[in-house]
């Protein structure tokens, strides 16, 4: 089926590890969202890979479709995501996320 | 059949034309305009959905497709069953009665243009995401669903809690939802197709493999984090806690049981027991779930707080149906889910009733309201009565058939734990009835009075659900045992489909 | 570096390593697309790739008009989300 094919596969796995990373360790809010956007790419990414390698030499174009869903609909979620950073920044002053953790229990 | 896009047609409609409607209204200084609007779009639509009865007791499975030109594997489309169509009168049901509620509740906040036109758009992504054929429509719909609720989450704005609270499940779910897509991708790999009955033919007989396992956990972590099972439960108590209270009773009613539409999709259309061995995982998250939920609960001292965490507890026994692998597990658990979503309802319900007349959220601030407010204190407890499992109420039919199939499938340790835990829930809600209803009420307690007419209809109506489906569960036992057949028996789905 | 950056670096490594060669392996034993049928649009790809944009445009518009739909909805309710949470006034 071709060397690529793996390449890509462990290459998607790996920014998906590398949003975790963000999610995990950054402290600034609009890290956060950047790391979600990385962690969508890793999932385009599958997609296009597989398009490409179902039979050799010629491409399939119904993953590239929902790829291109899958991308218009993360954007309206980052659209949301950095309205509640706007807001967050209006009442704490600050965008370090572990200053935001009055609410206990 | 073009009757099976009715109900979302009507709901987006009203949703979209409800800001323009307002604003005129406001021109014209008539009152309220966006609610009425609302609920009668809310009530058009339940009228749209019971008229799918007829045909879906023709046929086992409705279809739609748009346009004549492209057949299903590739084309989008909608697939009705019993399941998706007991989802969908569930969420319109609950949408009705919340919007009802909303029109005295929200009375003392501004920009209910967006609030209602939220609303009808959040009810109308869970209709489509019940009714959803294909796995791209239903992540698009699912997509509808959790954007207009992270907004209604964080609705009170001018409050620091409520963007907290709305900011921490907006991480949370949309992790979730980018796992649920990076495993969707790899489905895609293996089978070549996005549509529910296709992968469910193509992958009927197959040997089980770690390719599986792995795709299947992380579909499971996805919609596990919407579920609320534990190690993702983080997001719920705030959540509801600073939410409006309609909004609290729709989240913890019908957006948490999306995830559970969606878990037994995965579980038993796509990933057969004999594919994936999910039982013992299924047991081990249902057991955590419960048992920290009920805990949780335990510890604390705000009544909206204590009510997400029993939630997070009866996530727990839907979880313990599902992991039985039974058509009797199925049905209680389905049953439950409709149970639950009446009593936890009428619960935020009535508590955001006492809240909006007294204005405190704390239990001590609440001991002895009861007496002051006759109506919203019975439908109270009449609502914490069910939720404990008392004979006659309807908590405890569900109650009974989970733990009835759990013991004709042989699962004796979970039985016990899951009584264990009914009985401990049992503590903290007797004494909430206890505190509010049983004591003398203190100092500014003593002037209030009973709540607005608006408010008081919708608890009347659910409390007489929650008695009615307690005396005479006949036609409720009979819907869900329809719609956990459907589920169960993929093959009847699978020829509907392909058939086209 | 500090010591939850060191934490959560080894524990993403971990997890690459895990899903990277988990994911190889069992796409290696099980050959992709083993369950598929043939696919019912394919595109021979020209010099630039100029005839994949129209088969991607027939595709998302002609026959899967639902989920553009879906999407336009999305949009217009991520829309109205957004005003509700920059509004200006008290209350």
């Amino acid at each position: 089926m071709g060397f690529e094919l793996y390449v890509f596969i462990a290459s998607s796995a790996v920014l998906l590890a590398i949003g975790l990373y963000g999610l995990m360790v950054k402290r600034n809010m609009v890290k956060l969202v950047m790391s979600l956007e990385i962690m969508l790419s890793a999932a385009t990414l599958n997609f296009v890979n597989f398009a490409s390698h179902r039979i050799v030499g010629m491409i399939d174009p119904l993953a590239h479709v929902f790829a291109i869903i899958a991308i218009s609909v993360e954007a309206c979620v980052i659209g949301v995501a950095l309205t509640f950073i706007i807001n967050v920044y209006r009442h704490y002053k600050t965008l370090d996320i572990r200053k935001v953790k009055r609410l206990r229990w | 059949m073009l009757l099976l896009i009715y109900p979302m047609l009507i709901l987006s409609v009203f949703g979209i034309l409800t800001p323009i409607i307002s604003r005129l209204a406001e021109r014209l200084s008539l009152k309220n305009i966006g609610g009425a609007w609302a609920f009668f779009g809310f009530l058009i639509a339940l009228i749209a959905d019971i008229r799918l009865i007829n045909p879906l007791r023709r046929e086992g499975v409705l279809l739609f497709t748009i346009g004549s030109s492209a057949k299903p594997p590739i084309a989008g489309f909608l697939a009705v069953d019993w399941l998706g169509y007991f989802f969908s009168l569930l969420f319109i049901t609950l949408g009705l009665i919340s919007s009802l509620y909303s029109l005295d509740y929200m009375s003392h906040d501004n920009g209910l243009e967006e609030y209602y036109s939220l609303l009808l758009l959040m009810v109308a992504g869970m209709v489509g995401l019940a009714f959803a054929g294909d796995f791209i429509t239903f992540y698009v719909f699912w997509e509808i669903m959790s954007l207009t609720s992270y907004c209604l989450v964080g609705f009170r704005r001018h409050k620091w809690e409520a963007i907290e609270a709305g900011f921490k499940y907006l991480a949370m779910s949309a992790t979730g939802t980018t796992i649920v897509l990076f495993s969707l991708s790899l489905i895609y790999g293996i089978t070549g197709t996005l549509s529910f009955a296709h992968i469910a033919a193509s992958l009927l007989k197959a040997p089980p493999s770690p390719l599986f396992s792995m795709i299947f956990i992380l579909l499971i972590i996805g919609f596990c984090v919407k579920t609320a099972a534990v190690p993702f439960h983080f997001w719920l108590p705030d959540a509801h806690q600073v939410a409006p209270s309609s909004i609290s009773a729709m989240l913890s009613g019908v957006v948490t049981k999306t995830g559970i539409y969606a878990l037994i999709r995965t579980l038993y259309l796509i990933f057969s027991l004999s594919t994936v061995n999910f039982t013992f995982l299924f047991a081990v998250l249902s057991v955590l779930t419960m048992t920290v939920g009920n805990v949780l609960a335990l510890l604390q001292k705000d009544v909206k707080r204590l009510l997400a965490c029993s939630t997070i507890g009866h996530m727990g026994y839907i979880l313990l149906a599902l992991s039985l692998g039974t058509v009797n597990g199925l049905t209680g658990g389905i049953l439950h889910v409709f149970n639950h979503a009446i009593m936890k309802g009428l619960a935020f319900l009535c508590i955001g009733a006492i809240i909006y007349v007294t204005g405190s959220r704390n239990i001590d601030d609440l001991i002895g309201v009861g007496r002051r407010m006759p109506i919203t204190s019975i439908t109270f407890a009449i609502s914490l009565l069910s939720l404990s499992g008392v004979p006659f109420f309807n908590g405890f039919i569900s109650k009974y058939l989970i733990f009835t199939a759990a013991l004709e499938a042989k699962a004796y340790l979970l039985t016990v734990i899951g009584l264990l835990n009914s009985g401990l829930s049992v503590v903290y809600y007797l004494r909430l009835i206890q505190l509010l209803m049983l004591r003398k009420p203190s100092g500014k307690i003593a002037k209030v009075k009973e709540a607005p007419i608006f408010i008081l209809i919708p608890l009347i109506v659910m409390a007489f659900l929650c008695i009615l489906f307690g005396v005479w569960p006949e036609p409720v036992y009979k819907f869900a045992r329809e719609a956990a057949i459907a589920a169960y028996s993929k093959v009847q789905y699978i020829l509907a489909v392909t058939k086209v | 570096m500090r010591k939850d950056e060191f934490v959560g670096m080894i524990l993403s490594l971990v997890i690459a390593y895990l899903l990277a060669s988990l994911l190889t392996q069992g796409f290696a034993v099980l050959s992709p697309f083993r369950y598929a049928g043939l696919p019912i649009i394919i595109v021979k790809p020209d010099v630039l790739f100029h005839n994949l944009g129209s088969s991607i445009s027939n595709i998302l518009w002609n026959i899967r008009g639902l989920d553009v739909i879906g999407q336009a909805l999305l949009l217009f309710s991520a829309a109205i989300g957004v005003i509700a949470l920059l509004r200006r006034k008290e209350g």
